[in-house]
């Protein structure tokens, strides 16, 4: 830095040009006009920029009530999953299941398990395969039927529907 | 610190009477207003010209200026006036000639004055003006503040919010560019001194 500052222009002409440029001073009237400038505003309050005074009480109302929606929602939520759950259900759930969207997926899921389950014992599986390929989501639509064991009839969880399956299990108990 | 552990009439004393509210605070910021303008005004209003805005130009630039340090005032640091002034008119001066036609190209020839010019001040200026005109505004603003106005690379730096790097590499190239131009014109002068 000291070395450039060191470094002067060796031209006498350049010399010449910046020590007129020093000397250039501003005419009169350019200060008076600066200083008209400063007497008439200081006069005048000082503008003042508080616009916190309103955007932050604002800022809370849309917050505060973002939040109170965003409770409510939470609310429906709890209510679409306290739904009571098949016996079967209960007892194979465990209790460590407390979130929502984990105890909706157990609502889901273990129905389909239990009839599975009771359809291992006999031969034929056909008619619950479409049921337990069937993907758990979308989770609401879903949660919102009714749980698909209380429909299942007979030994071999036959759908009430399924004629040929429902004659062909009476026909195996007979 | 309290108002009267500060000597009367130091910038902080100004400043500690601007804060305060109240007529004593309007009249202390009247009063350092008019300080900042008897104090700068001239070396302001001198970086405007030389940054290539005529005297009028220059005049508006200023009011600008002002306008800008009345409503920043109270963020103003006392030991930063010279600075901050700098600084804003910079940018205003920057903002006006954009609007204004460029006169700075490399293609143009450079001035060739009759060498009894220059013992009139007023064209020396034109002539320094004109070579200025054709450098680039951060090296010009750079040269005009360390070799006219005589402010330091600290100072500079802080006017322009540049690494203290950055200036001296600008005055370094500026100069140079300076020099080359100043030489080229002395050449057309000898040469125009011989043919007559």
């Amino acid at each position: 830095m000291s070395g450039a500052s060191e470094h002067r222009p060796v031209s006498p002409l350049g010399q010449q040009l910046l020590a007129a440029a020093r000397d250039d001073d501003p005419p009169r009237s350019s200060v008076q006009r600066a200083l008209e400038q400063v007497d008439a505003d200081a006069g005048a309050p000082a503008p003042t920029r508080r616009w916190w005074r309103w955007a932050l009480p604002a800022a809370a109302v849309v917050l505060g009530s973002v939040a109170f929606a965003f409770i409510r929602l939470g609310g429906n939520n709890e209510s679409v999953v306290a739904e009571p759950l098949p016996a079967a259900a209960m007892s194979a759930a465990p209790t460590s299941a407390t979130t929502s969207a984990s105890a909706v997926k157990m609502a889901v899921a273990l129905p389909t398990a239990s009839a599975s389950a009771a359809t291992s014992s006999s031969a034929s599986r056909a008619p619950s395969t479409l049921a337990q390929r069937r993907p758990a989501t979308p989770v609401a639509k879903t949660a919102a039927k009714p749980p698909a064991a209380s429909k299942r009839v007979g030994s071999c969880g036959c759908a009430p529907t399924n004629l040929m399956c429902v004659m062909r299990c009476k026909q195996k108990k007979k | 610190m309290s108002t009267e552990e500060l000597a009367p009439g130091s910038p902080a004393d100004t400043l500690e009477r601007a804060k305060s509210p109240g007529r004593s605070g309007s009249a202390a910021r009247k009063l350092r207003l008019r300080g900042m303008v008897t104090q700068h005004h001239a070396t302001v209003w001198r970086f405007l010209r030389r940054l290539g805005l005529d005297a009028d130009d220059a005049d508006d630039a200023i009011q600008d200026v002002l306008m800008v340090v009345m409503r920043k005032l109270d963020r103003i640091d006392p030991r930063f006036e010279r600075s901050f002034l700098l600084r804003t008119a910079y940018r205003v001066g920057c903002r006006l000639r954009a609007k204004r036609p460029q006169i700075g190209n490399e293609n143009l020839a450079d001035p060739v004055p009759h060498p009894d010019v220059l013992v009139d001040q007023k064209r020396a200026r034109e002539l320094l003006d004109e070579i200025l005109a054709r450098m680039s505004e951060e090296l010009r603003a750079v040269f005009v503040l360390h070799d006219i106005e005589r402010l330091t690379m600290a100072d500079i730096a802080e006017a322009l919010e540049l690494k203290p790097g950055t200036v001296a590499s600008r005055l370094r190239r500026a100069r140079e560019d300076f020099n080359k131009r100043v030489t080229r014109v002395e050449a057309r002068m000898n040469v125009r001194e011989i043919e007559q």
